[in-house]
C-alpha cells in the first residue's frame, strides 16, 4: 500500500525528501501490454453505438466477468457533451470565485466557472478574480502579506497582483498526483514541491483522509501547509484503506 | 486605502463558505447544480495505491438509497500526464455513463473499457484486469466544521472600520484575528466542540453521496510522464 492512514494525514507532516526522481515509470510496468495493444484498435472499431450512453451499455456483455483478454471489442468512447459542473481542488469555485459577491452575479459566475471546460483558458479567465478573494482571506490571521506566494508590492505596482502567483496556480484547478510517490500524505504536495515551498516526494493528490480544509486555511492565511485547523480533523466514520476507499453509507 | 464596510468584512470571511450556504468541497457551488443534484459534484479524489492510481468522483449531496446516477449524463475524469508539474501534458479522459438500470459503461481513453453492474464494493473489473470500478452510495467523505465558520462570519460582522491595503487585504486587529481563529476551530463562538456538517443528521443531511471509484493501472495514465493532473466534470450525454 502506498498510502497511509487518515491519521497520518491529520498530522500533516510533510516528508522532507528528495525532489521528484526521474525513474518514475518503474512502478507499474505490468499493465502496459494489455492497454496499449487495445488502444489502437478499440478507438476505431465501433464508432456507431457510442453516441448514446444508455445504448452502449447493452452491447458488450463480456467485460464484467473479467474473463477474456481481448479488449478490442469495446465501443468507442462517447463524445463528451456540454459541461455542467467541474471540480479540481476542493472549495476553489466556492471560495475564490465571487466569494464576496452576494448578488446574482455570483451565481452566474459560478455557473460559468463550472461550465468552462477549456483548461488552457482558465488562467486568463479567473486569475484576477482569484487574486481579489485571496487578498481578503490572507487577513484571517491578522497579517496581510504572509500568504503562500505573496509578492510584496505586487508586480503591477501594488494591486491584487501581489497574489498573482497563487491565484494563477489555483486557476489551474486540478489535483496533481506524483504517481512515482511511494506515500500519499499531503494535499498540495506536488505543487509545494514544484514551487519549492516544501521539497518532497509525496504522491500529493487528494486522499479521502486528507484534512484539506486545514491545508487550505493554512496556505491562504499563513502561507504554510499546516498551522490553521478547522476543528474537524477526520471523517465521521473511518475510511477503508482498500478499495473502494470510502465508508459504507449511513 | 480603501474603506471596507463591516458587511463586506462579513462576506470576506464567508468566502470560504460560499455565499451563506455551505463551504463545501464542491457541494452546491452554483445555481445550476443546485437545481439538479445528479449533476452536482461534491468531491474529487486522486491518489496512488501500489501500481494503481485511484480516481474518485462523487455527486449528489445528501443522496439516499433511492438516489440514482443519471442515465443522461456523463461523469468524466479529465487526466493529463506530464514529465513535471507545469510541463506539456498528454490528455486522457475517463468517461462513465449509466443506463436506467444503473449499469455502468466506463472508458479509459480508448485503451480499456468495462461495463456491467458496479454496485458491489468488490468492484467490477475490466477484461484486461487493469481497471476496476465501483459505483454506488457511500458515506460523504467530506468533513468540515461549517458552524465554526458561520461563527467567524458573525464575528466579522461585528467588526467595524475595516480597511484594506493596496493589494486588497483587510486589516484585522489581533483580538479580532484571535477570535476568528477560535471560531473556526469550535462551535458556539469558540466555546463548544466543532461539528462535522457533512455527517448524517436525523431529518437533515443524509451524510451520503453517490460515488464512482475507479482504480486504474497507473501505466495506462502516465504516457506523458509521472505527474498526473486530474479534474472531474459532469456533462450532458451526447
Amino acid at each position: 500500500m502506498k498510502h497511509t492512514s487518515i491519521f497520518v494525514a491529520v498530522s500533516v507532516a510533510l516528508c522532507a525528501a528528495a525532489a521528484l526522481g526521474t525513474g518514475c515509470s518503474s512502478t507499474s510496468s505490468t499493465a502496459g501490454t494489455g492497454g496499449t495493444t487495445a488502444s489502437s484498435s478499440s478507438g476505431s472499431t465501433s464508432s456507431t453505438g457510442s453516441s448514446s450512453s444508455s445504448t452502449s451499455t447493452s452491447t458488450s456483455s463480456s467485460s464484467s466477468s473479467g474473463s477474456g483478454t481481448g479488449g478490442s471489442a469495446f465501443p468507442a468512447p462517447p463524445t463528451i457533451g456540454t459541461q455542467i459542473d467541474r471540480i479540481g481542488r476542493p472549495a476553489v469555485n466556492t471560495a475564490l470565485n465571487h466569494g464576496f459577491d452576494s448578488t446574482t452575479a455570483a451565481g452566474t459566475a459560478k455557473d460559468a466557472y463550472n461550465a468552462d471546460g477549456t483548461p488552457t483558458g482558465w488562467k486568463a479567465a479567473y486569475t484576477a478574480q482569484f487574486e481579489a478573494n485571496l487578498a481578503i482571506i490572507d487577513a484571517l490571521d491578522g497579517v496581510c502579506g504572509n500568504q503562500l506566494g505573496y509578492a510584496s508590492g505586487g508586480v503591477d505596482g501594488g494591486t491584487g497582483a501581489s497574489y498573482g502567483l497563487l491565484a494563477g496556480a489555483l486557476t489551474d484547478d486540478e489535483l496533481y498526483v506524483n504517481t512515482a510517490g511511494t506515500t500519499c500524505t499531503q494535499y498540495l504536495a506536488v505543487e509545494a514541491n514544484a514551487l519549492a515551498v516544501a521539497v518532497n516526494s509525496d504522491c500529493g493528490g487528494r486522499m479521502p483522509g486528507y484534512v484539506v480544509m486545514d491545508t487550505t486555511y493554512s496556505v491562504l492565511a499563513i502561507g504554510a501547509l499546516t498551522g490553521v485547523k478547522n476543528g474537524v480533523e477526520a471523517n465521521n466514520v473511518a475510511f477503508p484503506a482498500t478499495f473502494p476507499y470510502e465508508a459504507a453509507p449511513n | 486605502m480603501k474603506k471596507m464596510t463591516w458587511m463586506r468584512g462579513a462576506l470576506a470571511l464567508t468566502v470560504m463558505l460560499g455565499a451563506s450556504t455551505a463551504l463545501a468541497a464542491d457541494h452546491l457551488d452554483g445555481p445550476a447544480v443546485k437545481a439538479d443534484a445528479s449533476e452536482d459534484i461534491t468531491d474529487l479524489f486522486a491518489f496512488e495505491d501500489g501500481a494503481d492510481t485511484v480516481l474518485i468522483l462523487n455527486v449528489n449531496p445528501s443522496a439516499t438509497t433511492s438516489t440514482m446516477f443519471s442515465n443522461t449524463l456523463q461523469y468524466v475524469f479529465h487526466t493529463t500526464s506530464q514529465a513535471k508539474y507545469g510541463a506539456t501534458a498528454t490528455p486522457l479522459n475517463i468517461i462513465a455513463t449509466f443506463d436506467a438500470t444503473q449499469k455502468i459503461s466506463l472508458w479509459v481513453g480508448t485503451t480499456d473499457y468495462v461495463t456491467g453492474t458496479a454496485s458491489a464494493t468488490t468492484g467490477l473489473t475490466s477484461a484486461s484486469g487493469n481497471v476496476k470500478v465501483f459505483a454506488g452510495l457511500v458515506d460523504d467523505p467530506f468533513f468540515f466544521n461549517l458552524g465554526g465558520f458561520h461563527d467567524a462570519e458573525a464575528d466579522v460582522e461585528a467588526a467595524t472600520g475595516l480597511t484594506t491595503n493596496a493589494a486588497g487585504c483587510p486589516a484585522l486587529n489581533a483580538a479580532t484575528s484571535a477570535a476568528l481563529i477560535a471560531d473556526i476551530t469550535h462551535n458556539g463562538h469558540g466555546t463548544t466542540a466543532p461539528v462535522d456538517y457533512f455527517a448524517p443528521v436525523t431529518g437533515g443531511y443524509s451524510g451520503n453521496v453517490l460515488s464512482i471509484v475507479v482504480s486504474i493501472k497507473t501505466s495506462l495514465l502516465t504516457s506523458g510522464g509521472p505527474i498526473l493532473g486530474v479534474w472531474g466534470s459532469t456533462n450532458t450525454g451526447s
